[in-house]
């Protein structure tokens, strides 16, 4: 008790915002203390007082724990652990027993509002916040049923994330669901920080590029896999559902398309297909068509390819991989302009890459439609992460198609389907349609 | 706190691979040769020499800073690649002739024979067996250089002469290199190439064809007996035919019935050729039948002409030993041409129908 | 249905990667005119013992080749499967030099032979590390992207046929007599890799029975598309009788000038697939019968052998040298293999029951 009482002490003098009070509750003189900072103290404090009105004084603490709804007989060490995580913790003067009671909480959360990353073309606009708990229950309330199931893991020793699995028992395939709970149970002490920590625990290689799982910020897109027989996961601190496993169709279908009638919803689907192969190959086929292989093309086209590109003073690869840096650096620079720059910088960067850099006969003027046939296409696929995976596979498939023209093309492709296919996402093999039900 | 780290060691491995990997890429870039130092030639002419067996001129459109310059260079050599590779030396690109279209051959070499020439061009992975093979009198360095203009304007203009989707008429002959490879070793398939010259306005005028078997010229065909030789192939395609002086036809379709049999060593054949027309011009008021009647007339006896023209010179140009190929055997398909062609008895008979009569009704 | 289905496609590739290139020439050089017919009969001996290996092994389900000859010693393993493994590498050897002669020669003239030879066998060497269900997988999703290119290229040509040249129909069975023609069975010994399959996947029958089908088709049409377009006598002075027909077909709406490229590059992808099968084959007899060599230390020794290989293999006629030379060992494995697994496999269900 004197250690309880002593570590109190020493975390009020290390912490500007714990505090320790003592306050007459229910006709007894109880000490509370905890973070002021992670509470709404006043208010707590007034409907304390305001619960424990009563005729009659407690005897003890455990007493008033059964009147106004706290917890009793906690140990120091779970006295601790509840300290860090915003509870209100009230012991006798003596410091001998103690009680958790439940603050009104600090409104340090954000409400439910629209999605920032993913655009709703026709279907509701909430989207999931950083509390679990929130995200919990827009998830309960968007799939009112019994079935619906709910396990909660603690990840972490000194940093405690908390992580909620949520599925359908009538629908979730089992396999999936054990090789998710072990997966889960195994890596308990590790920390969980950010998302390749998150991969990592569910089984993901370094090496691997394409993520194997799923992450969402739409409810109903949630509850759309669930139903489908997927698990998902919520982490503490991240607005995001993750959707277990995960199979290369998903980087090209979404919920969101079953809006709209199943003939669009196939063109569609079939439009972004077409753009991952050509995203993929474009840049490469442009290299081998142009310096490997040119007895491809039809003559007049050879022709006005030869036409475009005289006065261009290095070869065609060299040409390529310059003009994609130069995009790639675009691309990443956007992300960090301000919305009132962005817009301006976007303006000017096209025109000078675009006008100035043919006319300088630095780049091909037919190069430029294949770099913006290929930017566009990448960006067409459902997750950023696609297009990130997509964007790096082109490098490999350009690199071959400079050593080996066409074949090379087709070899890269061999060699990246050969790895998309040796991918499995927990359990779940990359390139097979979904075990579960569709 | 346990973490995943790409271990040290890896990273230091991962080096000395991704020198290595480097290395190969560096040696590998040798194919790599951009296509605006490529000299793709579009026509090929190939002469005997003056000084040695074969001149060969390349026409070659090289890409310029406003438009295309053509040029054309030509060499001697004692081989056809010879010549090419002595063309090569005299070009400042790489020559390809991957896109090599048309293959046009003096007739002086014709008449010796072309059966190692077209053995070279099958055998040398670069010429494509689809490109066209025409045949000349005049000279052919004269021919490429005074065509000059017009491919500058167009590259694919002497292509275009013989493509059936371009300028081709039923009354040229449009024969590819396979089909001139394919005689070579065939007992029944020979082949007519086309005799062009330069026309008046500077570009390709059909002067007739020549008819090739066994690698060698024997006979020669003006335009309306190359016409019913392509119509009897089936390349009717837009073809109009005059009837004698009273009326111009269309032909529509036309559809070949053979029957073929062998009665005692003597091959047999009977032919019936339906031709669908469609009247284009009249002079006079002939009437349907009349005009019908004149056709028939006009094509039974310009095919029974031509085949015995043809038998003299041991010149299958109808492919009918294709039809034989059920009854005989495969020893007596390599004796087809030697003899059984020269027996042969043929029949033709020819019908027509007039589909229509075009927009104007016939009284 | 996937599986099955990833099965049955990655057999008819096996079967296809050989047919294109090398097996026309060496068909159409054995006889003068009747050509279904060694093919036919070829086709029917394999079908012959293709049943008697998968019966054989489908009174073991889910147990491969060597685990059900093993129990009856461990000399009849080595028997079949050392030269088993030793025709695979030598298979895999013939298809890898011969193809890189052949890309050499069509598509890349310029680049040295060993950076070809490199290409395949680095393709092949990251399929075997996979594994076969990887490959397996890979496949099926690949034949999205190859199927219709091929489909497309191959009725193409059907515009040019010249159904005449069909005949004569026979010529005896003078082919016997041609080294030529017993240059085809190539094409035939690659079912033998289904001996290892059950414990990756199920082994249908029916499946596999229609894929044979479907692959012999192919295989007629492939053969025969050359001769109706240009003649039996003119197909038979080709090297590649397939890729000069199809070279010959003028495709004025199409973007694209040769098709011929395209699809000689899609069927490409079978011969990758199936080097792949063939190391990875290697790899897993080594290691069911040498469990002390690592797997994956075999495969890689594989490949390395492989790519030094091909280097002695100097010129095509060395090819066909070594084509005549492994002859012996590849109709040993073709009859004796499935025999003996349909043997053993019968003699062992009777001493269970």
């Amino acid at each position: 008790m004197n250690d309880f009482m002593a570590k109190l002490v020493m975390l009020q003098s290390k912490n500007a915002d714990f505090f320790i009070k003592e306050l007459h509750l229910g006709g007894m003189d109880v000490t509370i203390c905890g973070f002021g900072t992670l509470m709404d103290l006043p208010k707590t404090l007034f409907q304390l007082q305001g619960m424990s009105q009563g005729t009659a004084a407690s005897a003890n603490l455990d007493d008033l724990a059964a009147r106004i709804g706290g917890k009793a007989g906690l140990s120091a060490n779970d006295a601790e652990k509840a300290i860090t995580n915003g509870k209100l913790i009230a012991f006798s003067s003596d410091g001998s027993s103690r009680m958790m009671l439940e603050p009104v909480p600090a409104s340090i959360h954000r409400s439910v509002s629209e999605p920032k990353q993913e655009t709703v073309l026709m279907g509701p606009y909430d989207a999931f916040q950083e509390d679990i708990n929130t995200n919990s229950g827009m998830l309960r309330d968007k799939l009112k049923s019994d079935k619906l199931l709910h396990l909660r893991f603690t990840f972490g020793k000194q940093h405690r994330r908390e992580v909620s699995v949520f599925y359908l028992e009538d629908q979730i395939d089992k396999h999936s669901l054990e090789a998710v709970i072990a997966h889960l149970r195994l890596h308990e002490h590790m920390e969980l920080d950010n998302l390749q920590d998150l991969a990592q625990i569910m089984g993901h290689r370094w090496w691997n590029p394409i993520p194997t799982y799923l992450s969402t910020e739409l409810p109903i897109q949630g509850v759309n896999f669930l139903k489908r027989g997927r698990l998902v996961l919520f982490v503490d601190g991240f607005p995001y559902a993750f959707v277990f496993p995960k199979v290369w169709y998903d980087m090209f279908s979404s919920a969101a398309d079953r809006q709209f009638p199943h003939v669009i919803m196939y063109f569609i689907r079939c439009i972004r297909i077409i753009s991952f192969i050509v995203s993929l190959i474009l840049p490469g086929l442009y290299v081998a068509l142009v310096s490997v292989n040119p007895d491809i093309l039809k003559l007049s086209l050879a022709l006005s390819v030869a036409q475009s590109r005289v006065g261009i003073p290095y070869p065609a690869f060299l040409e390529v991989i310059l003009i994609f840096l130069v995009i790639e650096m675009v691309v990443e620079a956007i992300q960090r302009l301000p919305q009132n720059i962005g817009t301006t910088i976007t303006m000017v960067g096209g025109i000078i890459l675009g006008e100035a850099v043919v006319q300088a006969k630095l780049i091909s003027n037919l190069l430029i439609i294949i770099l913006a046939a290929t930017t566009i296409a990448s960006f067409a696929l459902i997750t950023i992460h696609a297009s990130f995976f997509v964007r790096l596979a082109k490098y490999f498939i350009l690199v071959m198609a400079a050593l080996y023209g066409v074949l090379g093309v087709v070899a890269g492709m061999l060699v990246v389907t050969i790895f998309i296919s040796h991918i499995t996402s927990v359990g779940q093999p990359y390139v097979e349609p979904w075990r579960g039900r569709r | 706190m346990r973490r995943l780290r790409i271990s040290r060691s890896f990273r230091t491995r991962c080096l000395p691979v991704m020198l290595v990997t480097l290395i190969f890429a560096v040696t590998g870039c040798g194919e790599i040769k951009d296509i605006n130092h490529r000299a793709l030639p579009i026509v090929m002419g190939i002469a005997p020499g003056d000084e040695k067996e074969f001149r060969v001129a390349l026409q070659i459109p090289l890409p310029g800073q406003q438009q295309y310059t053509v040029r054309t260079v030509s060499a001697e050599g004692e081989t056809v690649s010879q010549a090419i590779q002595r063309v090569q030396t005299n070009v400042e690109n790489h020559l390809d002739l991957l896109h090599l279209k048309l293959i046009i051959f003096h007739l002086d070499l014709i008449k010796d024979g072309i059966n190692e020439e077209l053995e070279y061009a099958i055998r040398s992975r670069q010429i494509a067996p689809k490109s066209y093979i025409a045949a000349t009198e005049s000279d052919i360095v004269k021919l490429l250089n005074s065509t000059k203009e017009r491919v500058e304007q167009d590259g694919t203009t002497f292509y275009n002469f013989f493509s059936q989707t371009a300028g081709w008429t039923p009354d040229i002959s449009n024969t590819q290199l396979w089909e001139a490879y394919r005689a070579v070793h065939s007992s029944s398939q020979d082949y007519m190439a086309a005799i062009v010259g330069i026309g008046d306005d500077e570009m390709l005028e059909s002067r007739g064809s020549a008819v090739i078997a066994g690698g060698k010229m024997v006979d020669r065909l003006d335009s309306e007996e190359m016409l019913l030789v392509n119509i009897f192939n089936n390349k009717f395609q837009g073809a109009v035919i005059q009837v004698l002086e009273k009326a111009s036809v269309m032909v529509i379709g036309a559809k070949v019935r053979n029957v073929v049999s062998i009665k005692s060593g003597v091959p047999k054949l009977h032919s019936k050729l339906t031709l669908t027309v469609s009247i284009e011009e009249t002079k006079g008021e002939p009437s349907p039948g009349e005009i019908r009647h004149q056709l028939n007339e006009e094509m039974e006896g310009r095919f029974m002409m031509i085949l015995n023209r043809m038998k003299k010179h041991e010149a299958d140009l109808f492919h009918i030993g294709q039809h034989f190929r059920r009854i005989l055997t495969p020893d007596e398909m390599k004796k087809w041409r030697s003899e059984y062609y020269p027996q042969l008895e043929a029949s033709i008979e020819v019908e027509t129908l007039i589909r229509n009569t075009g927009d104007l009704i016939d009284q | 249905m996937i599986k099955p289905l990833s099965l049955a496609v990655t057999f008819i590739y096996i079967h296809l990667s050989m047919s294109f290139f090398l097996f026309p020439e060496f068909l159409l050089t054995s006889t003068d005119a009747g050509f279904w017919q060694p093919l036919v009969i070829n086709a029917l001996l394999q079908l012959a013992f293709l049943l008697l290996l998968l019966i054989g092994l489908r009174k073991f389900p889910n147990r491969d080749a060597i685990e059900i000859v093993n129990p009856m010693g461990k000399l009849w393993s080595l028997i079949l499967f050392v030269p088993l493994a030793i025709q695979f590498f030598f298979c895999a050897l013939i298809m890898v030099r011969g193809h890189s002669e052949l890309v050499s020669m069509i598509f890349l003239p310029l680049t040295p032979v060993w950076l070809i030879t490199l290409l395949f066998v680095i393709i092949a060497l990251y399929g075997a590390l996979c594994g076969l269900k990887t490959i397996l997988r890979t496949s099926l999703v690949i034949s999205a992207f190859c199927l219709p290119i091929i489909c497309f290229s191959l009725l193409t040509t059907a515009k040019l046929f010249d159904i005449d040249n069909f005949f004569p129909l026979s010529d005896g069975f003078s082919f016997v007599f041609n080294r030529s023609y017993y240059r085809t069975f190539t094409l035939y010994t690659g079912f033998l890799f289904l001996c290892f399959v059950p414990t990756v996947t199920h082994v249908r029958i029916r499946w596999i029975a229609v894929a044979w089908g479907g692959f012999v088709v192919v295989l007629l049409f492939s053969v025969y598309m050359p001769v109706l377009i240009y003649g039996s006598e003119s197909a038979a002075t080709l090297r590649f009788p397939v890729i000069a027909a199809m070279d010959s077909v003028e495709l004025p709406w199409l973007i694209f000038d040769r098709i011929t490229m395209i699809y000689s590059i899609c069927t490409m992808i079978f011969v990758f697939l199936y080097i792949s099968v063939m190391v990875w084959a290697v790899g897993y007899i080594s290691d069911k019968l040498a469990p002390r060599i690592p797997k994956r230390m075999m495969i890689i020794l594989t490949s390395a052998a492989l790519f030094i290989g091909a280097h002695f293999v100097k010129t095509w006629h060395n090819v066909e040298q070594l084509i005549d030379w492994t002859q012996p060992l590849r109709l040993y494995s073709m009859t004796a293999i499935p025999l003996g697994i349909f043997i053993i496999a019968t003699l062992r269900k009777g001493n269970e029951t």
